[in-house]
This record gives C-alpha cells, structure tokens and sequence, in this order.
C-alpha cells in the first residue's frame, strides 16, 4: 500500500484487483483458522479418559454430526479446498496487479522522459535515470503486492488469532500473546538495527566494487609508478572492511533468528505449562482446548513477522516513490506554441534571420555566440568555418529549438522561432551532428528513422546522396544489416553517411552537416558537395566544417572567432578582407600537399 | 556501477564440477575444521527439529491418562525447554562458524584475484572490460561465497532433515509414516518441475529486462536525435513493445507461483488429510495413542519444507559454479609479463637507454616496430615525432615492458630489460601518459599516489617544479581539494600538470613523457613547457611529441614512421634535410599561426 500523486490513480484503475485480492486474503485467513478447532476437537474426543460414548458417536456415519468422523474429515477437506482455492484466487488478483503497475509506471517513466529536454539530459548519468526504471521501480510495486499480503495477514490473520486466543482462555491468551507482541516489537527494533547493518555491508561491498572499478582503469599509471603492492594493501583493507560488515550483519541477523526462536518456544513452553495446569485442574480447559490454543498460537508468529516486513517494505518504496517523483516532477523548461492545423501544412522554405543574437548554455556564464546579426535566404548554400570552439556548431544548434530562444531573435521565413512549433522546425530541419548516433537496428531503419514508412528506393536515393549506398550493399546482410553498439563495426566515414542519409530522406528544407563530413575522404567528399548542389540547389544547406575544401564553393562563407562572425562573403571575397580564413586556407594547401 | 545492467553471464559451466571443488578445497583446507564442526552442529539440529513435535505428543499423552500428574508436565516441558535452550545454541553458534569461515573462503579468493589481476601485464588487462574484471572481484567471489555459507550446509541440513524426518515416521508408526512417505515422490516431482520451469521462466524475465535496459540505455542517451528527428510518437510505441513483452513474460513467471505454492499446499493438506483421517483409527484400535497422531501432525510440516528447499537450492548449484568457474579461470591465467628467475636490481639506473634491432607486434600478423635501433645516453633529451600510429608510444610502452618485444634487446645502462626486476625497471623510469588518470581522493593523494613516505612538503615542491601550485593554489582547499571520479574536476592542462608533479615527486634518473594531443589554454601551455625544461634536467628524458614548442627541448630527434626510424638528428639538421620532419615542422609552425590569428 502506497500513497502519492503518481500512484492513486492505480487504485481505481484496478479496483477489481485490490478488492478481489484484500477479499481472499481475507478468506483465507478465516478459513485457516478453523483447523486448529477442528484438530482441538479431534484431540479432545480421544483423549478424554472415559472416551467410549464420545467414541461411539464419532465413528457413527452420521456426517451430520459435529462430533463425528464423517463430519471431521468432510470439513477438513472443504477448509483444505477453500484455502487452496482462496490462494490460487488472491495470488492471480495480486501478483498480476504487480505486473500491471510496474508496467504501466514504466510506460509513464518513459514518456516523461521523451518530453524532457536536451538541458535537462546534460546533468544527468544515464545509469541514474535507468535505476528509476528498474531498483525504484521494483520497490514502488513491493508496495503493492508483497506489501498488501503483508497488511492483511497481519492485521486480519493477526486479529482473528488473537480473538481466538483469548475466547479459549484469556489468562493464558495474555501471557502467551504479550510475549509475542513484545517479540514484534523487538523484531522491529532490532530489524532496523539488521538493515542499517546491512546497509553498511551493502556500502563496504561498493566501496571495494568502485576501488577495483578505478584500481583496474588506472592500471597503467598504477605499474608506471609501481603502486601494485600498495594498491593490494588498499584492496586488503577494502577486502576486510567487506567480510568484517558482512559478519556484524549477519551477527546480528542469527541472533535475532534466534532469539525469536527461543522466544517462540519459551511462550510454548509456558502454554505447556499454564495450558497443563488448566487441563488438570479445571474442567472446561481439556487437551483438545490445548492443541488448539498452541494451533492459534502457531497462527499468531506470521502475522507479526509480518508487519516488521511490512514496514521495512513501506519504508523503501516511500523512498522509492521519492526519488521516481523528483524526475516525473522535473519541468520541461523549453517553451514551446502547440501545433496547429495550418502548421502542418506549412513548410519553412528556408529563410533564416538572426538579429543581434547571443546565445550561452542553460548552465554556462559567458556567451558562445554574441552579436550575430545574418539573413540566410531560402536556396543558399552555407559555409561556416572557424576553430575549435569558436561557436560555429553552436550557430546551427541554435536553429533546431532545443534551447530557449530569446523573443525577437531569430526568425524562420519572418516569423519568430519561439511562434514557430518545436515539431514544425524539427520536421523541416535535416540535421547531421559530427559523432551522430546510430541506434543497434537495421541499417535501412536507421536511414529511414525520420521517416518510417518510407520505400525501399527513398532510402536507397538516400543511400546514393550520402556516397553510402556501395558500401552497405556490400555489408553482409546489406540494408538488413545491424548497425550501431551492438551490431557492425562501421567506420567513422561510414557512420557519418549514414547518418547524413537519415538526414536527406527527409527532403528538409534546411539540411544542416555539423561537421559531419570530417571522416569521409575527400573524393567521396567531393561527389557529396556535388549532390548537395544538384539535388539541392533551392534548399537551404549549412555545411560547418574545419576543412575548406568543403565550403570554398558555398554561396556565403561565415567566418568565426570567439562566438563572432569574423567574416561572410564568398571565397574570394574573404580571401581579400579575412585574415583567418586566409591562413585557414594556406594551412590546408600545405597539407595537401605534404601529407 | 557500470555493469549492473549488462546482460546476466551465462550459467553455462564448461569446467567439470570435480575440477572446481578440488581447486576451490584449495582455500577451504585452512577452516576445515569449522566447516565440520558447523556442520556437526547442524546434524544435532536436524534431530532437534524432529524431537520438538515428539516431546510435544508426550506432554498430550501425560495429560490424557486417567489420572495425569502436573510434574509428568513440568518435566517435560524441562525437556523441551533443554531442547530449545540446545537449538538456540547450536543454531546461533553452527550458523556462525559456517559463515564466518566462509567469509575468510571468500576473503582469501578474493585477495588472491585481485592480485593476480594486479599482476597481469597492461596487454592483457585491456582485453577484457574494466566492468568484467571488476564483476570477477566483487560478484563472482561472492557466488563462491552463497555457494559455501548458504547452498552447500543448507543441501546438507535439509537432506538430514528429511531423512531424520523419514525415521521419526517409521518408528511412530509404519503404516502411517509410509503413507506419508507416499506423498514424497509428488512433492519431489512437483517441486523440482516447479524449480525447472520457475528457472525457466526467471531467465526469460532477465532476458527481457537486459533487453529493457538495453532500449533505454540506447535511447536515453540518444533522446536528442530522437527528439531532433520529431520521433517521440514512434518511440513511445516501440517501448510499449519492449515494455509488453516483458510484461508477458513477468506474467509467466509470476502465475507458475500462483499455482505451485497453492498445490504444494494441497498436496501437504492431503497429507494431513490422511493422517488424521487414517491414524484415528489407529488411535482407536489403540496401536498409537493420540499425542502420537499429534506430534504426527507436526512432523508432516518438517517433511514438507526440506524437498521444496532442496528444489531451489538445485538451481542456485549452478549459478554458484559458474561463478566460481570464472573466478577459476582468472586464476589459472598466465602472466604474460613476468620477473626473470634472478632478477637484477639497476638501483638508480645512470639512464643509458638502447634499443637493438626491436622488432614489435601486438599481434603475430602486424608489425608495430621494425628494426628499431637507437642509443641514448644518460641526461639527453630525445624526442620521436610522427603521425598517429607510427609507433612512437609503443616505444615508450616497451621501454617499460608494458609488452615484451619479439626480436631485438633493449637495454637499460647495457641490462637487458628482461633481466631487471620490473619494479627496478618502472621505479628507474618516471611516466607522464598521454592519458592522465586521476584517482578520486585530493589533490595530494593524487601528486604522492598514497605513499606515506613522502610527505606534504615534497608534494608541495614537486607541484611548485612543475608550476602545478599556480592552479592548486587557487582552490579553494589546495592540496586538498577533493579530486572526483576520473579527475573529471581538472581540465587536461592541470591534469598534465598533476602527472609532472607526480613524476618529479621521485627524480627518476629516466623520464619520459607522451605527451597529449588535446588542446591546452595558451596560459598552461607556456607553464608546461617551462617545467618541461627543468624536467629534463633531471636525468634522461624521452619525449613522444607533438607540439613544437615540447620538440624544441630535444637535442636528438627521431622521426618515426610506420613502425620505422627514417630520420633522425637535431633540430636544424633536419630542418636541412627538407624531409619528412621538415613539413611537419612547417604544418605544427602554421597550426600555432592559426591558433594564435
């Protein structure tokens, strides 16, 4: 049983689940309780000294008889079936209730996490998100299966014993059940003691795992400097530091198993001893009254085992639920107008305008770009060239709306980007980044990602813009070929085309090479920038590179410096008045031809 | 941890079982004698689960004579309270010895693949994932742990159990204990079907969730393309997918329980079904008496809970040898680096180095080196230039013997490098890599490596030489200042600085620096190459360069290219020679142009 904004919902989504679970959990408890009276009542018909009569009566066939053979065994066996029935029944309401929820929190984990904007994953470890999806979420659905079984047994079974236990004989009930509780208690007490024990055991344990973990990775520096013997001295420490936690835990743990033993069978004793006396000495108490007080005692123990379980389990998924809460909690911070219908029909043609813009990064301080002030008409083709982190791949990052945008600053075909829907702009843009992602699937589905549903000759056409389509018809498997970290090794060149056909097939408006090109040689090159003349030549295309060769043809070169634009014109014109893109060029004849 | 989400290994055991335990005894030998006094314990324990339900029966046969004495009760229950005084004592101390020397099992195991992989030389570590060699220290060692403190004695106890359990029913009574006896082979059949298919069924709930977080670890890393690509929608139905099948399959899973445990329970309901229903009679032809039937009663529980754990406990056997088998194998590697019989102690090498005729691959086919001879005398400062994967850092991984050459000598002051004791050898050369690893600790731990023999002022003299303490000086706790996971916190100028200081921290008669590509500030750069020079005087310093201005330092400069020397000489020799050095010069000359435009 859990609480809290994200998980409410499921209690009326599956009613039907809780109610038939609570009600055969609860079944099952009543039922069960009535073997030990029936027991106890066997018990007491044959040890009664003077037992002939009673005796007479029991092997009568009369199974109407409550003190008869017939009668015993017939409800034996109908409280046998009703217990098995009752936990087929609560088993199927409860275990795939579990199922359910888990499912179905995972679903709703992973499409927050589809909202979530690109500010939001650069803060964050994937192995952080992805234990949202698995430790957290298996203690959240603890709550609701082992946790609901846990409640009822030990406040329903528990209640319904304790009852029991006090109609047969109160003095007896309380001597036997106050230990018992105490026992709980205690339990408790000293579980939580177990679990902090365990929690140090769990600590050592990382502790050694994240010792090895860099001890292994710095390996190197390691026997450089000869620290191995050092190294093992540390890991010795680690070593003990793990069996010493270990051994308290477990201390700890065997004594308690064992002292709730001994205190189980201490209470038994004293109803030997106090049921004993009873039966000597008053009438009404026999030894079937006997049996069936240590049945319902026998009863008791689970219950309260139970509740110490439970709210350890509740403990857990609370801090579970937490943590599962922070990220279904966290904001999506990029602004963004709905689609409309008569976006969809839009498409940009590929006038861009920035003015006066400065851009730095959600978490930065300075500005990577500043004062840029530039109007690209639709159909241009654009070079942009600089150094390292001088804001040219930043420039074109800016046009995809995944950062906030200033009001007043960029315009796609006049109309300001953050007017524009995030889809729209994203929908019209073919962007290629430098180290692009391939995802492990088939080599035409990563191709056609952008648009599923495409033809066979839409991703070979592709294919043969990006220069790719030779090189995957002689993979193994060709198009079928599996691709990406856990599929075939493609080089460098080839992930880049790859990744430049997925681009293309979408025919965007603006296509945009972040540097996408830097892997591929330069004959191959040289056919890609022809296509993207031809095929392209009234769209908008944005070529970032170091290399001048890919851009010496464009119709505008953009020139960076510092987050500036140093210089635009065409090749000849920045030849003359841009003494960067001068050297830039002088640099690349000398490698050619050196190299 | 890295490889919490990789696929589970397989359980799959190619060694036989024999040749495991024979070298697993190995480490059990020395706390032999607690493992078997544990396990006597346990068998004292077995026969006290049988006694409790016997004494039981006896207490409701006192009462039930005609004239029952309360002392026949007090005396029993003395029995009884002996009995449990005994269970709690052997159980609390049995339990202990067991765990305890498994623990020093595991401890030793664990000790001794650690350092085993501690010795295995670089080359043979980077063939496998960091994340797997840890899995073998951590997790591996700890399957051979439940092998030993939970699956060996728990087998052990219940089978004793069992059989304890058998003999009590007999004697009781025979009729009543074969009929109980009877439900045995279903029980059997039925919990071990249940283990098999529950196994069964679990694997393929892994295997879907390793598919799970296969998906996600993709896509959660790749949320920009796919948002980029507008592909959410798609996504979404993807993960649904995924998400269902795993669902299927947990289905799976879970419902074998909601009809096992509900049938185990049946068969046990039957089983009291029958004795009662067949040992009244017996009661009444008075060939048992009634606490008999009672104790009866209790014992068909303890006959019941050892075959459903010995079921389960099949199934852990094997995830333990498999473990234990991988453990094994990392043992039994060999070396490939390893001392001479007689290893020579240089002391402080004078720092001649030579290289004669080496040839080097790090695999038969290719070769790295060709033929590679040179002398450096002790105090010169060499560089060796060239293009990425010439071979220009394996000369220095070899110097070290990181890898042993096949052809050729090296020699340090005229040793042969195979016949020097490597740490002589390593503690003769200082290394600055390319790559500089921090470790996570300060600033400090990071400049000494954790030696306590050398104190906080010859870290502070060492960071001063190399020019580290301008940047130390400005955080916030200096020297202490918390260095995180990887040095992620230091740019790779500081980082480099820290590597200098770590070096200089020894005065090794050899230095030798590879130097990084990356690109470093034009502040750092101007200290790095001011501490380069006073390095350099420090002994002989071999240099694996790229920047010009780390070349100038050299007095002697060797070209290399494929695996080849092909030019060698100083600075303007080359430079006159308008050879291959010459257009790196004039390409690394019009880099720092454009650096600085």
């Amino acid at each position: 049983m859990l609480f809290g904004k994200y998980v409410n919902k499921f209690y009326l989504k599956y009613w039907y689940h809780f109610l038939g679970g609570i009600v055969f959990l609860i079944i099952v408890d009543y039922a069960q309780l009535f073997i030990p009276q029936f027991i106890g009542n066997v018990v007491s018909i044959f040890s009664n000294t003077d037992r002939a009569s009673d005796l007479a009566v029991f092997w009568t066939s009369d199974a109407s008889n409550v003190n008869s053979y017939a009668y015993f065994l017939v409800s034996l066996a109908t409280i046998g079936g009703v217990v098995f029935f009752g936990r087929i029944m609560w088993r199927v309401f409860i275990n795939n209730l579990g199922v359910k929820i888990e499912n179905d929190f995972r679903t709703m984990l992973f499409n927050h996490a589809l909202e979530l904007d690109v500010t939001y994953y650069n803060n964050q470890k994937t192995g952080a998100l992805m234990s949202y999806f698995n430790n957290d979420l298996e203690a959240i659905k603890s709550a609701f299966t082992e946790g609901i079984i846990f409640l009822i047994d030990g406040i329903v079974l528990g209640t319904l014993a304790i009852i029991k236990l006090f109609q047969l004989n109160w003095q007896l009930a309380l001597i036997s059940v106050i230990p018992l509780v105490l026992m709980g208690i205690c339990a408790g007490l000293i579980g939580k003691g177990i679990s902090k024990r365990y929690k140090n055991q769990l600590n050592a344990f990382e502790k050694m795992s994240d010792f090895s973990q860099e001890n292994f990775s710095g390996i190197s520096v390691i026997k450089a400097f000869v620290r191995e013997g050092h190294q093992m001295l540390v890991f010795a420490k680690h070593n003990k530091e793990n069996k010493d936690t270990n051994m308290d835990y477990l201390k700890l743990s065997i004594a308690l198993e064992t002292v709730i033993d001994l205190l189980i069978y201490t209470v038994l004793i004293v109803i030997f001893l106090g049921g004993g006396y009873l039966v000597i000495y008053t009438p009404s108490f026999d030894i079937g009254a006997l049996t069936e007080f240590a049945g319902y005692f026998d009863a008791l123990i689970w219950p309260m085992i139970a509740i110490a379980y439970l709210i350890n389990i509740v403990s857990q998924s609370y801090a579970a639920l937490k943590k599962v809460n922070e990220f279904l909690d966290a904001p999506v911070t990029l602004k963004d107008v709905p689609e409309n219908v008569s976006d969809k029909v839009h498409t940009i043609t590929g006038d861009i305008i920035f003015k006066d813009f400065n851009f730095n990064y959600p978490d930065g301080k300075t500005n990577v770009l500043s004062d840029i002030t530039l109007h690209i008409k639709a159909g241009e083709n654009i070079g942009i060239v600089g150094k390292t982190g001088s804001g040219k791949s930043t420039l074109v990052k800016v046009l995809l709306k995944i950062y906030n945008i200033e009001d007043g600053k960029l315009f796609f075909d006049g109309k300001d980007i953050n007017e524009w829907p995030a889809k729209v702009i994203r929908d019209n843009i073919g962007y290629v980044a430098q180290n692009a992602f391939l995802f492990s699937d088939l080599v035409e589905n990563n191709i056609s990602f952008g648009r599923p549903n495409t033809t066979r000759e839409d991703i070979v056409s592709a294919a043969d813009f990006a220069c790719i389509d030779g090189a995957i018809r002689q993979f193994k498997d060709g198009y079928k070929t599996i691709v990406g970290e856990k599929g075939t090794t493609l080089s460098g060149g080839q992930r880049q085309r790859i990744a430049m056909a997925r681009a293309v097939i979408k025919n965007p408006s603006i296509l945009i090479l972040d540097d996408s090109v830097s892997a591929v040689d330069s004959e191959t090159e040289a056919i890609i920038l022809n296509h993207i003349k031809e095929i392209r030549k009234d769209k908008t295309t944005f070529i970032v590179s170091s290399r001048i060769s890919s851009i010496q043809n464009s119709n505008h070169i953009i020139v960076m410096d510092k987050g500036q634009i140093i210089g635009f014109g065409t090749h000849d014109e920045l030849m003359e008045n841009c003494p960067l893109y001068k050297i830039l060029v002088e640099y690349q004849a000398l490698e050619a031809e050196v190299l | 941890m890295e490889n919490d989400f990789e696929e589970q290994e397989s359980d799959q055991i190619k060694t036989s079982t024999y040749s495991i335990l024979k070298q697993i005894s190995k480490y059990i030998e020395p706390h032999i004698g607690a493992f078997a006094l544990g396990l006597l314990f346990y068998i004292v324990l077995a026969a006290i689960e049988v006694a409790l339900p016997i004494v039981t029966g006896k207490i409701i046969d006192s009462l039930g004579v005609p004239d029952p004495q309360y002392i026949a009760i007090v005396n029993y229950s003395i029995i009884f309270a002996v009995i449990v005084a005994l269970n709690g004592i052997f159980r609390y101390t049995g339990s202990m010895m067991i765990q305890k020397a498994a623990q020093e099992v595991v401890y030793d195991l664990r000790e001794d693949v650690f350092k085993k992989i501690e010795g295995l030389s670089i080359g043979q570590i980077s063939e496998m994932p960091i994340g797997k060699w840890v899995t073998r220290v951590t997790n591996d060692t700890n399957s051979v742990l439940s092998f030993f403190s939970n699956v060996l004695v728990s087998l052990i106890y219940n089978c004793l159990v069992l059989v304890i359990v058998i003999v009590a029913v007999l004697i009781t009574n025979l009729q009543l204990g074969l009929i109980l006896i009877a439900f045995l082979p279903f029980i059997f059949v039925i919990s071990f079907a249940f283990a098999r298919v529950s196994r069964k069924n679990y694997r393929q709930v892994r295997k879907n969730i390793s598919s799970m977080n296969g998906f996600l670890s993709e896509n959660l890393s790749a949320m920009n393309t796919i948002q980029i690509f507008n592909q959410q929608e798609n996504k979404k139905i993807e993960f649904e997918n995924v998400n269902l099948k795993l669902k299927r399959a947990s289905y799976k899973a879970v419902n074998v329980y909601t009809v096992f445990r509900p049938l185990i329970y049946l068969l046990y309901f039957g089983a009291i079904f029958a004795v009662f229903a067949v040992g009244l009679k017996l009661v009444a032809d008075d060939q048992m008496t009634i606490g008999g039937l009672y104790s009866f009663y209790l014992l068909t529980e303890r006959f019941f809970n050892p075959v459903q754990a010995i079921a389960n406990l099949f199934n852990q056997i094997q995830s333990a040898l498999a473990g234990a088998e991988r453990v094994l194998g990392i043992l039994n590697k060999k070396t490939t680096i390893e001392n001479d019989e007689n290893p020579v102690d240089l002391g402080r090498a004078k720092g001649k180095i030579e290289f004669k005729n080496v040839w080097f691959a790090y695999n038969s086919e290719q070769w790295i080196l060709q033929d590679v001879s040179f002398v450096i005398e002790p105090g010169e400062t060499v560089a060796f230039v060239g293009e990425t994967g010439a071979g220009k850092s394996t000369i220095i991984a070899l110097m070290v013997r990181n890898y042993d050459i096949q052809k050729g000598q090296i020699l340090i002051d005229d040793v042969d490098i195979r016949k020097i004791s490597l740490d002589s050898l390593r503690k003769n050369i200082g290394q600055m890599l390319q790559d500089v690893f921090l470790f996570s600790g300060t600033i400090k731990s990071n400049i000494s490596l954790d030696n306590a023999e050398i104190d906080d002022e010859t870290i502070i003299n060492s960071a001063q030489y190399v020019g580290a303490d301008r940047f130390i000086e400005k955080l916030e706790n200096k020297y202490d200042q918390e260095v995180l996971e990887n040095g992620n916190n230091f740019s790779s100028g500081e980082r480099q600085l820290i590597s200098f200081a770590r070096v200089v921290t020894y005065k090794p008669p050899i230095v030798v620096l590879d130097e990084a590509t990356s690109n470093i500030d034009t502040e750092t750069e101007v200290i790095i190459q001011n501490s380069l020079e006073k390095i350099k005087s420090i002994g002989t310093m071999v240099m694996v360069a790229h920047r010009l201005s780390t070349i100038k330092h050299a007095s002697q400069i060797y070209v290399v290219d494929a695996g080849k020397i092909i030019e060698q000489g100083s600075h303007q020799t080359l430079l006159k020679k308008r050879g291959i050095y010459y257009n790196l010069y004039r390409i690394q000359s019009m880099k720092k142009k454009i650096e600085n435009a």
